[in-house]
Formats: C-alpha cells, sequence, structure tokens
C-alpha cells in the first residue's frame, strides 16, 4: 500500500516538470515584460521623454534580471522554487510572491475543500435518494436541480447574489473577507462569522456547481450497480431493501465516483475562481486575474504552478482514495 | 426463415425511437434547433442592426407589444408605445413615463436594414418599424441598441464559435483516441502522457493566461479564431480519452477479428467497423461538450478577455451589466443570459437524452 | 405431508415498454422433501422467472398474480408480507446464482459476506461467527479455509465461489435449496464436482433442491424428478429416468431428440494434407506491475503441439477454459500474432505452403481458403452493418470481386444454404435471433468456399434445439463443399456427435490425440477419463 502512494508521487513529479516549463514559457510570451508596462504606466501619468523612458527599461530589466537568457530565468525560478519555496519576486507589488500567495492560496484551498466536502456529501446523499425514486417525483425535482447546477452561469449567480447583497439588503458585507473593522483584528470567532457573511456566495455557487455533478454521477452510478448481480444475492440472503442499498449498493457505487474526483474538484475549484473573481473576493483568483494584467510575470507563474500541483495533489489522493475503498485495486 | 418486420430496423430508427420516447430530450432538441434557426437567419430576425446607435433611446425598458390602445381602439397591427424620458424631482433620478401619443407600428416581412446573407444583400426581415419608430422587445442598452437584436446576432457568434472549438477537439480526439486504442504500443503509451498532462492542468488558469497574451489591438476576428484554438488545446483530451476506452473494448470483439479473418487491412478496419461504432458516443461527447465552452466563452466576454466588439457574444453584452447600479436601474440588460441558459440545457438535455438513446444497444450475450 | 413446496397457479406478467409480456402461464407443480426436482427448458421457457417468483425476487416491473398460491411447509407464503418473506429468504429458502463472477459483493471479504446471512437471522458472538464460516467454508469443500476467511472474490477461481455462494446458501439449514443454473458457467470437470458438493449436502441436510437447468445431461445426473418447461408453460412433469425413457409430450420428444447423437462420419483416410502444425509453441509475454516493479509474465499457452489434418476431415479440439484449445486454432489462422508480446515458433503448413512466417500482405491471399466461426453471435457481427454487408466484406477484400451483381449472387446463393431468407440482406444484426446470427456469421464465413473452416464452440451459446440445427447445417456444408473443418468445443457430446479425430487439450498440451471413436471409448488419460464421466455418465 504505502508503496503504491510513493509510486504515485514518484509518477507525478515528471509531470509536474513538464508543466512548469510549459508554463514558465507561455508567461514569457505577450511582447513586452513588466519593465515595458511599467514603463507605459509611468508615460500616461507622468510626462517622460522617449530617452527616459528608454533609460527607464534598460534600468528596470537590469534590476529585475529580465535580460538573462530564457533558459536561464526557468532554471533560476524552478530551483528557488523546489530549495526555497522561493517563488520570485513580484513586481508589481514590491513583495516577495511567496509572501502573497501565502495570503491568498491557503485560503483558496480551505475554501475549494470545504466546498469540495459539501458538495460530495450533499450531492452524493441526493443522488442515493434520486435513484431510490428513480422516475418518480423526488427524483424528476433532484434531476431538475441538477440540470439548473449545471447550466445557470456561475458568473450570473455571482453577479445576482452580489446585487441582491449589494443593492436589496444594501449590505457592507461586499468585495473583500472582512469588513474594515475586522481585517486588522486576531482572529475570533466574531472575526470568523464576519468573515462567512462575506464569503458565502463563493460557497452557495461553487457547491452548487460541484453538487449538481455528483448528484447525476452517483445517481447513474448507483442505478448501474443495483442491477449487479451481487445485489440479488444480498437479497435472497433475507436482507430489506434498505440493507442492500446501503451495505452493497452504495458502497460499489462510490468507486466510480472517486475516480470522478479527478473532474469534479478542477470544475469546482474553477468554480470557486469565477465567483472570486467577479465577488472581488481576495484569493487566488483575482489575484490571478490582476498579475495576468499587470503582466507581472513571476506572480503569475507562481499561482498557474501552485494550482496546478493543488489538482495534482488532489487526484494523487483521489486515487489513493480508491486504492482504500477497492481491494482490488490495493492488491493489484 | 423470417426477419421480424417489414422494414429494415437501421441502428439510427432504433436509436430515434429511444431517444423521440424521452420528453426532456426533444425539448433539448427543440432548443437546439431553435439556436441554430436563431443562428443562420440572426439577421432576418433581428429588427434593427446590431450595431446601430440610437442616443436618443438609451435604456429604453422592454416595450409591450399592444393590440389595443388606452380608448380600446382596436389596432390589426401591433405598436408598441414609446417613452418620455424625465426627472424625478426628489431623487433626481431618470425617470421613463409611456408616451401613449406616440405609437409605433410594427410591420411583418417588410424592408429595413439592410445585411448580407449567403452573399447576397437582403434588407427584408421578420418585423420591423418604420421611420423613426423603434421597438425594443427586450430593451436597449447603453448606447441604445437592441438588446434583441444583439441576442440574435449573439447567437451565430456563439455557435460559431462553439462550432469551431468542437470541430478541432473531434477531429484531434478521434485522430488520437483511435490510433491510440488500436494499435496500442509505444505510440498509445507516448499518447497517454501527453493527454494526462493536457488533462492535469487546471483550464481557467490556463486559459485566461493564454488569453492574455493576445496583443490588444489584434483583430477582433483574429482574437476569436484564437480563442478558440485556446479552448481546444486542453478540451480534446477529454474526447480522446473517451475514444481511447471505447476503441479498447471494442477492438477485443470477434467482428474485428472476424474482419481481419476476411483479409481487411487496419485503414479499412477503423474505418468500417471501429469508426462506425464509436461515432455514436463522440457525438454524445460532444453535445456534453458544447455547454461547457458556451459558458467558458462567456465568462471570458463578460471579463472583457474573450470576443471583443464589434463582434456580439452574450457574455459581452452581460459585461457592461457588471456595474451593480446598472442592474438596479436597468435590469433588462442581464436578458441575454437566458439566451445562455436555453442554448447550455438545451445541449445538455440533447446530449444526455442521446447518450440514454444510444446506450441499450450494446452487444450482449444472451442464454 | 410428503411435499414441501405445493405451487398452484404461479403466473406473472411482466410490464414492458411494448406492453404486457406473459413470462409464466399459471403453471402449478410440487416439491417434495428431500427431493432434487429439475426445471428443465431452453431460454424464454420462463424457469428462471419461476425460481424467482417461489423466493419473491421479481423485478420491480414484475407482476406476480393474486390468483397464484404458494404454500411452503404447510403455509401460505404468498400472501406474505415482504418483511415476513425477508425472514425466510437465506434461512428457509435459499437460492444461488448462475454468474459466479458476479454474485459476490467484490468489496467485502469472504467472511463478512458469509457471516452477514447468520447475522441476518440469529444472533451469534464473534467466535462463534468465525467458527461458523470455517466450518462452512470446509463442508464446501474449500482448500485452505482459514486463508480464505480474509481474501476477496477477485482472488478466487469461478468454482470457489460458487462454493462460497453454496456455503452462504446453507449456513442457515434451508428447507428448499434453488440453484438457477449455478453450473453453467464452470468448466466442465469443476461442474461435476459442484454437482457431487450439492448431492452430498442435500443428503446430509435433508434438502430439497429445485435445479433450473437446460442441460439435459445434468438433469440426467442429479435431478429426481423433472418439469419440461417451454414458453411459460409445464409441458411434462414425472420421474426423470421415464421421461427420458418415454416422453409423452411433443416438445420433451423434440427437446431430447435435440441432443447431439452419435453417427457414422466418414472421410478420405488417403487424402493430401491440408494443414499441419509442427512443434508449436506459443507464449503470451505481458507487462505487469509486481510490487511497483515492471515485471514479465510469461503464460506458455500453447506448448509443443504438432498436429496434421486431411483434406475432409474434422478434428475436434477437447478442452476447458485456459486450455490453449482457442489461441491453437486461431493461431493457425494468424489471428493471434497481432496480439501484443505474442512468441509464436514452429510450422504451420497449409497444403505445401509454409505460412507462419508469412508478413500480413503476403499471407493475404490465404484467408480466400482459410476462415473461421466465433462462438458468440452477438459479438461476431458489426450491429452497424447490413447482412449483405457482412457477408460482402468477404467477397471485396479477400476475393477482390468488383462486379456487384456477381457478389449479389453468391450473397443471394450463401443465404439460401444457409437457411436464410435473401429478402433480408437488408436487415441489421439485431432483427435476428441467435441461430439466425450464427448463420449469418456462417454464411460470412462460407460465401468465400473456403477449403478450411475453424470452428471454435460455433453452438456452446446457442440453446439446444438450435444448436441441433446449426451442427446439421455445418455437416449439409461439409459434405457440399468437402471442406475441412477443426471443431473447438467443451462439450464431448457435440464432439462425439460431428468430429472424425479428437485431441484433447489441457495447460497448453495435448494429452491424448486420435480417433474420436477410440478415444471416447478407451480413454487412456485420467483427465480424458473425467471429462467423458462428466459428459455421459450419472454421478452416483
Amino acid at each position: 500500500m504505502l508503496s503504491f502512494i510513493i509510486r504515485r508521487i514518484l509518477y507525478s513529479i515528471p509531470l509536474l516538470f513538464i508543466i512548469s516549463i510549459l508554463i514558465f514559457f507561455i508567461i514569457q510570451l505577450p511582447p513586452g515584460d513588466y519593465a515595458t508596462w511599467y514603463v507605459s504606466q509611468t508615460k500616461a501619468l507622468a510626462n517622460i521623454t522617449q530617452e527616459q523612458a528608454i533609460e527607464l527599461t534598460i534600468t528596470l530589466r537590469e534590476k529585475y534580471g529580465l535580460n538573462d537568457p530564457i533558459v536561464f530565468q526557468y532554471l533560476n525560478w524552478i530551483k528557488n522554487i523546489i530549495f526555497y519555496f522561493d517563488f520570485g519576486f513580484s513586481m508589481h507589488y514590491n513583495k516577495p510572491v511567496s509572501e502573497m500567495l501565502a495570503d491568498r492560496l491557503p485560503r483558496t484551498l480551505i475554501i475549494a475543500l470545504i466546498c469540495h466536502f459539501f458538495a460530495t456529501t450533499i450531492g452524493v446523499t441526493i443522488g442515493i435518494y434520486a435513484a431510490k425514486n428513480q422516475n418518480k417525483l423526488g427524483d424528476n425535482i433532484a434531476t431538475i436541480f441538477a440540470f439548473l447546477g449545471m447550466t445557470i452561469p456561475r458568473f450570473f449567480l455571482a453577479l445576482l447574489i452580489m446585487y441582491w447583497l449589494a443593492i436589496v439588503l444594501n449590505s457592507d458585507n461586499t468585495g473583500s473577507m472582512y469588513s474594515p473593522y475586522y481585517a486588522v483584528q486576531p482572529m475570533s470567532f466574531a472575526k470568523l462569522w464576519n468573515g462567512i457573511l462575506h464569503i458565502w456566495p463563493i460557497f452557495a455557487i461553487a457547491v452548487l456547481g460541484g453538487l449538481a455533478y455528483n448528484m447525476r454521477v452517483m445517481r447513474g452510478n448507483l442505478l448501474d450497480v443495483m442491477r449487479m448481480q451481487y445485489i440479488e444475492t444480498a437479497r435472497a440472503k433475507g436482507l430489506s431493501e434498505n440493507q442492500t442499498l446501503y451495505r452493497h449498493a452504495v458502497p460499489n457505487a462510490l468507486h466510480p465516483l472517486v475516480m470522478f474526483q479527478g473532474i469534479a474538484l478542477p470544475y469546482m475549484l474553477m468554480g470557486e475562481l469565477e465567483a472570486a473573481i467577479v465577488l472581488s473576493i481576495p484569493t487566488a483568483g483575482p489575484l490571478l486575474v490582476e498579475s495576468i494584467q499587470r503582466q507581472d510575470t513571476y506572480t503569475t507563474a507562481a499561482i498557474l504552478f501552485c494550482l496546478t500541483v493543488i489538482l495534482v495533489i488532489g487526484n494523487i489522493i483521489a486515487d489513493i482514495l480508491l486504492a482504500v475503498l477497492d481491494p482490488r485495486v490495493r492488491q493489484n | 426463415m423470417k426477419a421480424k418486420n417489414n422494414i429494415p430496423n437501421s441502428y439510427f430508427s432504433l436509436v430515434r425511437k429511444r431517444f423521440f420516447a424521452n420528453r426532456v430530450g426533444i425539448l433539448g432538441l427543440v432548443f437546439v434547433f431553435l439556436l441554430i434557426f436563431t443562428a443562420v437567419f440572426a439577421d432576418f430576425l433581428s429588427p434593427y442592426n446590431p450595431a446601430g446607435r440610437d442616443s436618443d433611446r438609451v435604456f429604453y425598458p422592454p416595450q409591450g407589444i399592444n393590440f389595443f390602445d388606452e380608448d380600446y381602439n382596436f389596432s390589426l397591427r401591433p405598436f408598441a408605445y414609446g417613452f418620455i424620458e424625465g426627472f424625478d424631482p426628489d431623487t433626481f433620478e431618470p425617470t421613463m413615463e409611456i408616451d401613449y401619443s406616440q405609437k409605433n407600428y410594427i410591420y411583418f416581412f417588410t424592408r429595413g436594414w439592410e445585411y448580407k446573407f449567403l452573399g447576397l444583400n437582403l434588407d427584408i426581415h421578420l418585423f420591423t418599424t418604420k421611420d423613426n419608430s423603434k421597438i425594443f422587445l427586450l430593451g436597449s442598452d447603453a448606447y441604445g441598441r437592441d438588446m434583441l437584436s444583439r441576442v440574435f446576432k449573439g447567437s451565430r457568434v456563439t455557435l460559431l464559435f462553439a462550432l469551431i472549438v468542437v470541430s478541432i477537439t473531434t477531429v484531434i480526439g478521434i485522430l488520437v483516441g483511435i490510433s491510440s486504442g488500436y494499435f496500442a504500443g509505444k505510440f498509445d503509451i507516448a499518447t497517454q502522457r501527453i493527454t494526462e498532462l493536457a488533462l492535469a492542468f487546471p483550464e481557467l488558469p490556463l486559459y485566461l493566461s493564454l488569453v492574455a497574451i493576445l496583443p490588444r489591438q489584434m483583430d477582433p476576428f483574429l482574437v476569436f479564431i484564437f480563442m478558440a484554438f485556446i479552448l481546444s488545446s486542453l478540451k480534446w483530451a477529454q474526447l480522446s480519452r473517451e475514444v481511447r476506452g471505447k476503441t479498447l473494448s471494442l477492438r477485443r470483439l470477434d467482428y474485428i477479428k472476424a474482419a481481419e479473418a476476411l483479409g481487411s487491412n487496419d485503414m479499412r478496419i477503423i474505418v468500417k467497423h471501429l469508426l462506425p461504432n464509436v461515432t455514436s458516443h463522440v457525438i454524445v461527447s460532444v453535445s456534453l461538450l458544447i455547454p461547457s465552452v458556451i459558458l467558458t466563452e462567456s465568462f471570458f466576454s463578460f471579463l472583457g478577455l474573450g470576443i471583443q466588439s464589434p463582434f456580439v457574444s452574450w457574455g459581452l453584452q452581460l459585461n457592461s451589466a457588471q456595474d451593480l447600479r446598472t442592474i438596479g436601474s436597468y435590469p433588462w440588460v442581464l436578458s441575454p443570459v437566458f439566451a445562455i441558459l436555453i442554448s447550455v440545457l438545451g445541449f445538455n438535455a440533447f446530449g444526455d437524452a442521446l447518450r440514454d438513446a444510444i446506450d441499450p444497444y450494446a452487444t450482449t450475450t444472451k442464454k | 405431508m410428503n411435499n414441501l413446496v405445493e405451487i398452484e397457479n404461479l403466473r406473472v406478467k411482466f410490464n414492458t415498454d411494448s406492453g404486457e409480456v406473459n413470462a409464466v402461464n399459471g403453471i402449478s407443480f410440487n416439491i417434495k422433501k428431500g427431493e432434487t426436482l429439475a426445471l428443465v427448458g431452453e431460454s424464454g421457457s420462463g424457469k428462471s422467472v419461476t425460481a424467482r417468483g417461489i423466493i419473491r425476487l421479481l423485478a420491480n416491473n414484475a407482476v406476480l398474480s393474486k390468483e397464484t398460491k404458494i404454500t411452503f411447509d404447510g403455509k401460505n407464503i404468498n400472501t406474505y408480507s415482504e418483511k415476513e418473506y425477508q425472514k425466510i429468504r437465506g434461512k428457509k429458502i435459499s437460492m444461488i446464482f448462475q454468474e459466479p463472477m458476479s454474485s459476490l459483493n467484490p468489496i467485502y471479504t469472504i467472511e463478512n459476506q458469509i457471516s452477514e446471512v447468520l447475522k441476518i437471522h440469529d444472533k451469534y458472538s464473534d467466535k462463534k461467527l468465525k467458527a461458523k464460516c470455517l466450518e462452512l467454508l470446509k463442508q464446501v469443500q474449500i482448500p485452505e479455509p482459514e486463508s480464505r476467511l480474509s481474501q476477496y472474490p477477485h482472488q478466487l477461481s469461478g468454482g470457489q465461489r460458487q462454493r462460497i455462494m453454496i456455503a452462504i446458501a446453507i449456513a442457515n439449514n434451508p428447507d428448499l435449496l434453488i440453484a438457477d443454473e449455478p453450473t453453467t458457467a464452470l468448466d466442465v470437470t469443476v461442474q461435476t464436482e459442484i454437482l457431487k458438493l450439492l448431492q452430498s449436502l442435500q443428503k446430509k441436510y435433508q434438502m430439497s433442491i429445485l435445479f433450473i437447468t437446460h442441460d439435459l445431461t445434468i438433469v440426467r445426473q442429479i435431478s429426481d424428478r423433472v418439469c419440461v418447461m417451454y414458453n411459460g408453460d409445464i409441458k411434462e412433469t414425472g420421474n426423470t429416468k421415464e421421461i427420458f425413457d418415454n416422453p409423452q409430450d411433443d416438445y420433451t420428444k423434440h427437446l431430447l431428440s435435440s441432443e447431439p447423437e452419435e453417427r457414422e462420419l466418414f472421410y478420405d483416410k488417403n487424402g493430401k494434407n491440408i494443414i499441419t502444425g509442427k512443434d508449436l509453441n506459443i507464449t503470451f509475454n505481458t507487462k505487469v506491475k509486481v510490487a511497483g516493479r515492471n515485471k514479465t509474465l510469461s503464460i506458455k499457452a500453447v506448448n509443443n503441439i504438432s498436429l496434421n489434418l486431411q483434406e475432409g476431415e474434422t478434428l475436434g479440439i477437447v478442452g476447458e477454459s485456459g486450455s490453449g484449445k482457442t489461441t491453437l486454432g486461431q493461431t493457425l489462422l494468424r489471428l493471434i500474432d497481432r496480439e501484443s508480446n505474442t512468441e509464436i515458433s514452429g510450422d504451420i503448413n497449409f497444403f505445401d505452403d509454409k505460412i507462419d512466417k508469412l508478413s500480413r500482405k503476403q499471407f493475404k491471399p490465404f484467408r480466400n481458403q482459410m476462415q473461421i466461426v466465433f462462438q458468440d453471435p452477438y459479438a461476431s457481427l458489426n450491429p452497424r452493418l447490413s447482412v449483405k454487408q457482412i457477408i460482402e466484406e468477404g467477397l471485396i477484400v479477400a476475393q477482390n470481386i468488383k462486379n456487384k451483381k456477381e457478389r449479389l449472387d453468391k450473397i443471394e446463393h450463401i443465404m439460401n444454404e444457409v437457411g436464410l431468407e435473401p429478402n433480408s440482406m437488408q436487415r441489421f444484426p439485431h432483427e435476428f435471433s441467435g441461430g439466425q446470427r450464427q448463420r449469418i456469421a456462417i454464411a460470412r464465413s462460407f460465401v468465400l468456399n473456403p477449403k478450411f473452416v475453424l470452428l471454435d464452440e460455433p453452438t456452446s451459446a446457442l440453446d439446444l434445439s438450435i444448436q441441433k440445427q446449426i451442427l446439421e447445417l455445418l455437416l449439409q456444408l461439409q459434405s457440399n463443399y468437402k471442406t475441412t473443418y477443426i471443431f473447438i468445443s467443451h462439450d464431448l457430446r457435440v464432439i462425439r456427435s460431428i468430429s472424425h479425430n479428437l485431441i484433447v487439450m489441457k495447460d497448453g498440451s495435448i494429452l491424448e490425440q486420435g480417433e474420436a471413436k477410440n478415444i471416447l471409448n478407451n480413454p487412456q488419460n485420467d483427465y480424458t477419463k473425467n471429462l467423458i464421466k462428466s459428459a455421459f455418465e450419472i454421478v452416483y
């Protein structure tokens, strides 16, 4: 079992390497770099001559090492990440990227995990209910609900919620993690509650999407499993319908669901990013958009890379879970 | 020995029968058909030029169609009332009052603004108004443009975009999937790794990064094409994986071996035996792919990073709704979302019903 | 009261999309205490539905008529509620099913699954539970019972899984055991063991057994009485011996006569050698991951086999699953080498041509003359092609006939020969029954007028009466075209009825080889003796 886990992890490492290379080169593609952006901003805001602009560009480039050959830049970058957890320097915020990541990423992760948890548990429960009552009213309502969850654009939902909060309820709890008062306070239950008040739309939106997916998959799996021979065996033993369902059918139906997490998790993560971008809640999403617009190379690369790592880890966990649940996979 | 009935029952007729027994699927088909129809005949259906600004009629609310006026006089030709703009004396907010003196008559199948269709210059429309009267069934936007016409135009962009992405994805997905599944060996292992790579990338962030690469000044048409390529760059992986899986399971079936025994070469086996049996699954996957393409494109256009004007996309229309006060005062700017809903719902329902219809046909061993 | 079960007017209907379907039409029969009653019929006869009706495990869309009366041990159980029925399932009435591969839940241990049926009906301490499980495993004669407890179903063979199923079924000492084709999916030798096991358990526990099957040999071997079912009705009931010796009903007569019969078979012993195989060795090298490292697993499928066929001969190859018979046959047709990682060595000759080393292109002209018919009529026809297209393919590819009319004529001719209406050539496989589909497959091969046809278990998936028709057809075609056959099967009766010569295979090697009559009447090898016993003799 341990060897399985180690193998899985080792296997992902070359994958991550290749991805990191791709990410880094993609980031370099837009013409110009941070220096160009900075200079163009300066030009717009303050009047500088063409010579001054060029000089400024050169100085900036030297300062941030943007003149070195690409391969060097990459190797430097990846070396720093692996050995020092140093993701480079955000030229715009004038801070090490790791600081900003430390600020935003954990939040994104925690939110994603919580959403994932709820989406899975609620989705699976509704899925079981729908399968049990196939084609009856309960199933139909659940199916419609699932459809809606997968159909309504999440940014639209975010917009609506934002509108409802800001205009209809005239609430102040929008557009950030905490109200200004709590932002500077140390963590406490009150602060936590305030935080929840601010970010519950993200939960609602992300969970809705993930829930719908999970429900459909669980329902489908369960219906398939109920047709298996061992379900009839269970009934022949004298088990009641419920016992058969929960002891024999559901555990087997969960397997493909675990494998499916490989798709469900990114879907949820994207939903979270989408909602956060629209709602301007400071997590990884808005930061990514900002840094792309400002051509803040290192920040962009770092976020992309971290998100990929999160997804890969998520997949590994899903595989491990599957091995735990299914003895056939474990013993291979 | 006679077979069961008199008409040959091909695979398609079987599927068709099962599909039409599913009411939700029929609804989906209707929506999809509506979308395609709207996209093709967008210009004909639009009463006004989608790009036509009207500074006198900014942010008009949707107008209802009337047959009776306020004196209960019947008019065979339907009309809509115009508006008088005013100011609320207390809050200084702009108000719209119905102007009962102004009647905008609707004419059907008449001449209106000019457009090109299949190379011909036409100017006939399903309905429009004459002279300077206007009727905005979905209201007008910040520039006085007719929302309805823009929604129709947007359907063309949306459908075209989805089509391009789907075409690229399908071609690559099938090519890679079938050859990978059929030939196996080293080629399969290599393509599997590449597929895994594509699947490991977080979609949204990658798209954002790639889209941002496109220069601001680029021709909007090129932006459109590039965006299509960018979305296809990851989506083919999922399809190719499914095709590969299906190919692997089909490959073991006896009828493939039988074809070999008859002397068929690889190409013939792939084209005549594998491809037709894989196609139905591909169609299902594709119909379920389109909604995610539409949603992603809408999101990007909404952020201003996707389709650029003068092209019209529903997401782009919603972009102007980002200002919350706009939503409050002029909620009809959100109407394009219904177009998105109908399209996405349509394809989802259609694809789902199709999947159920093709499945029970699996070859089974009876005893 | 001698009757354990009395069934009166059992009537089951199914509500399907195409309306109501009658599955069982008001049948009545009894099961005596301690007896084995066989319920025999072909597919669609309603025997499985009847069995499930007694234990009330019918599908959701099944409707059991209100007029049905089922008396079990003196009690009227058809009026029982679901809860009351749950009390007798697994305790008084048990059932075992056909597919041992999927009858056990893959994620629970053996101990867990056996304990479950005990815990449902009675209280046990943990220790007692484990002891009882062990005892049951010993009763069903599973080797190494202690280690099996913690194993999972996928670690056991088909025969072993079926023993576990039996253990679960007898755990609470039931009065009635319903066995729904429990040996159909098992090898013949395993089948005999399972049947012996059931009989010994029956004696020990004084159980009645209701045995559902389509296999007349099994009926002969283990049942006291038999009910013959057809199309939802019982055609005849009575003592097994009497029914087999003296059938009264027409359908019963028809069924009994469908058993493959012995016949006189001749071929020209001085004919040319059409196929020779010398020192054939086939090894499959599959890459597996064992403890994280990549290893190559070598399985020797065919071990140093030499054989020789003469024109017009039918060679029967008998063996169980894993014997290598299919691999051997398909290798002669060069259909195996494309599978990844196969090593094939040895000489194969078709008449005077050496064909084992030919490339795919070079071998193509031989395809014309060497054809194959597969076992599963549902998997061997492409569902997307019409019958015409299926039969036509060989004419286009192997014989390169460009003239459409010429092809059409040949198709019509062969369809008539195999007993299909040429008018139906535009139809698709799913519109035909199993037997008809097999005729299409035969037509596909024979339209090329091949000199040699490999028949890979062509009748195993068919009903008994259809089997007979197909065998007759194959013999007819052989006499018309002087074709040489290799007939692969696990069913000795069929082989006896069609082969001149015989090869018995086990684990890739030939155990016996020679004239079919000689081997069957005078087997030398123990394994062969076992096979013959299972096929022809009564068990006790």
